[in-house]
């Protein structure tokens, strides 16, 4: 018997739900660093092979395992993964799909409560300034600290961070507030707020990309400095393995993909529902806030400002600085800028709770569909587990970054190629392109067939490799306490899921009911 | 300080970028509302 699940209440609702999904942080902070670092207007050639080689196939592996999953009542790999390979040993490899976004989810929402906390204080004019005439060094000091004592990075401990008590006030808020929308559900909770904050992000973005358009320098830097400095090609990058494969990171976080976030909001399609065109649209949408409003706003009015030799230094040192640090140190000297610095933190806070409440569905879905828990008890053991597990990145040193390589960078990969060889060569190649095309809106070109068969696979082994051999070695031997915290942590949440997974499946007899 | 105004080149290829996005975005909306009219105009 089929379970009674809920379905998205209309197509745009759906379509900017999982646009937002993929809209976050990195678009707006992630993707003009990585351009300006490998080759400028030259990145766009190796991303947008990736993107129509690598992103767009692999958005629809998802959508369609997503509604292949829906349509037999069940919302998560785990289960999709079952139902496909028809071998026991496979729902426990679909864990990924439920843990990735979990896990990610843990430190992602408290990093979100910074923009809120950052908005907040824009508004109410308590970010610090300093005189422009500064060095960049002594501009900037003030917004470390700032951050530093934000998180509680500027306490003598060699392990612990030491946070003040509103940053913590603000995750807790940030928290309940995804609860809530979670606990709102799909068509009333998720997709009314997308319907909401996708349209706010759009009209907050067009608002800054005008402003960053009309500042100029003491100097007389303008647009077009900012403009050059990202679009002027260095064909040279080309030649660079490491730009190919940058843009083939950089397609892959900004869509979303291999989460399992994408699958779960997929299950909840109406019977018959395309998926060639929704995927499409929503990797357009995202597209379009990355192209066009992502790389117009920061690092142009980073550029303006502070020339581009301080730019490079300061994207060098991460995109976090550029949107904590350099953004509002912008913001302070320019007429209305507490104005400007509320919208730019709220576009980020938007941005990344449209994503927050899609990470931590997967695991709603697990517990409803498999474990038969109502959507509140679902809610409720969820907020619980995130409460708890939120104090590893809080309070330890470098717990974040560990979780981040291992779970939100690694993982992700390993599980996007395993979605990929269950539904193209478990699935059966000429099977999945049925699946693909099953009431499609669009005719899919017949290349995507081969693209999908072979060239997508063999892009997503060729990055795992790339990255075991270059980032893991570096990695593998952590030199402090925490980092073996987060991964024990990381082992404890995957036992969990493991037993779990058992129960629900023996309460079944073993099978996947559908 | 110094100056590293947009180029032709880069012009082009931001407006190339920018084309293929937007152009994405206008044929994936345009077969939406396509498709929606279409359905509305069976289901009458």
């Amino acid at each position: 018997m089929l379970n009674q699940r809920e379905h998205w209440g209309s197509r745009i609702g759906l379509i900017l739900a999982v646009a937002g999904n993929a809209i976050g942080l990195g678009n707006f902070l992630r993707f003009p660093v990585q351009a300006a670092d490998n080759g400028g207007g030259a990145f766009m050639i190796p991303y947008m092979i990736s993107f129509i080689l690598l992103g767009i196939p692999l958005v629809w592996v998802e959508w369609a395992l997503g509604r292949y999953g829906g349509e037999r009542g069940h919302g998560t790999a785990i289960a999709v993964f079952d139902l496909i390979w028809k071998k026991p040993f496979a729902k426990y490899l679909g864990i990924l799909g439920v843990i990735i976004p979990l896990v990610v989810v843990v430190y992602y929402t408290y990093i979100e409560s910074w923009t809120l906390l950052y908005s907040f204080f824009s508004l109410i004019n308590k970010l610090p300034s300093t005189p422009v005439s500064d060095g960049l060094q002594d501009y900037l000091k003030p917004f470390e600290n700032f951050l530093a004592s934000l998180i509680g990075a500027n306490s003598s401990s060699e392990v612990f961070l030491n946070p003040p008590w509103y940053t913590y006030l603000f995750f807790v808020i940030t928290l309940l507030l995804n609860l809530y929308i979670l606990h709102r559900g799909v068509s009333a909770g998720i997709e009314k707020v997308a319907k909401f904050a996708m349209p706010t992000i759009f009209i907050m973005a067009f608002l800054l990309l005008v402003r960053v358009f009309t500042l100029t320098s003491p100097e007389g830097r303008n647009l077009l400095d900012g403009l050059g400095f990202l679009w002027n090609p260095d064909f040279s990058a080309l030649k660079d393995p490491k730009v190919w494969l940058a843009a083939a990171g950089q397609i892959f976080f900004t869509l979303s993909i291999g989460f399992g976030a994408i699958l779960t909001y997929a299950s909840y399609l109406k019977p018959k529902s395309d998926i060639a065109l929704n995927g499409l649209a929503s990797a357009s949408v995202n597209e379009f806030a990355e192209v066009i409003l992502g790389g117009s706003i920061a690092i142009t009015a980073s550029v303006i400002f502070f020339g581009i030799a301080a730019t490079q230094q300061i994207a060098s040192q991460g995109a976090f600085n550029l949107g904590f640090m350099a953004l509002p140190a912008i913001f302070a000297n320019i007429p209305y800028g507490e104005f400007f610095g509320f919208i730019w933190f709220l576009l980020l806070f938007f941005a990344g709770i449209t994503s927050s409440i899609a990470l931590m569905q997967p695991a709603i879905a697990f517990l409803e569909d498999e474990l038969g828990f109502s959507r509140d008890k679902a809610v409720i053991t969820l907020g619980i587990f995130l409460f708890i597990s939120a104090n590893i990145p809080i309070f330890l040193k470098g717990a974040l970054d560990e979780l981040d390589f291992w779970i939100g960078t690694f993982s992700l990969v390993i599980f996007a190629l395993l979605e990929t060889i269950t539904f193209v060569w478990i699935l059966g190649s000429k099977k999945a392109w049925e699946e693909l095309n099953r009431y499609a809106d669009i005719k899919v070109p017949k290349i995507f067939y081969y693209i999908l068969t072979y060239i997508s696979p063999a892009f997503l082994i060729v990055i795992l490799l790339w990255w075991t051999f270059t980032d893991l070695p570096t990695k593998l031997v952590p030199n402090n306490i925490n980092a073996w915290i987060a991964r024990g942590f990381i082992l404890l949440t995957v036992i969990i899921g493991v037993i779990l997974v058992k129960i629900a499946w023996e309460k079944k007899n073993g099978r996947t009911s559908s | 300080m110094e100056g590293h105004l947009l180029n032709t080149q880069g012009a082009i290829f931001m407006a190339i970028s920018w084309g293929i996005v937007i152009g994405l975005n206008i044929f994936s909306f345009y077969k939406i509302l396509y498709n929606n009219s279409k359905n509305k105009d069976m289901e009458e």
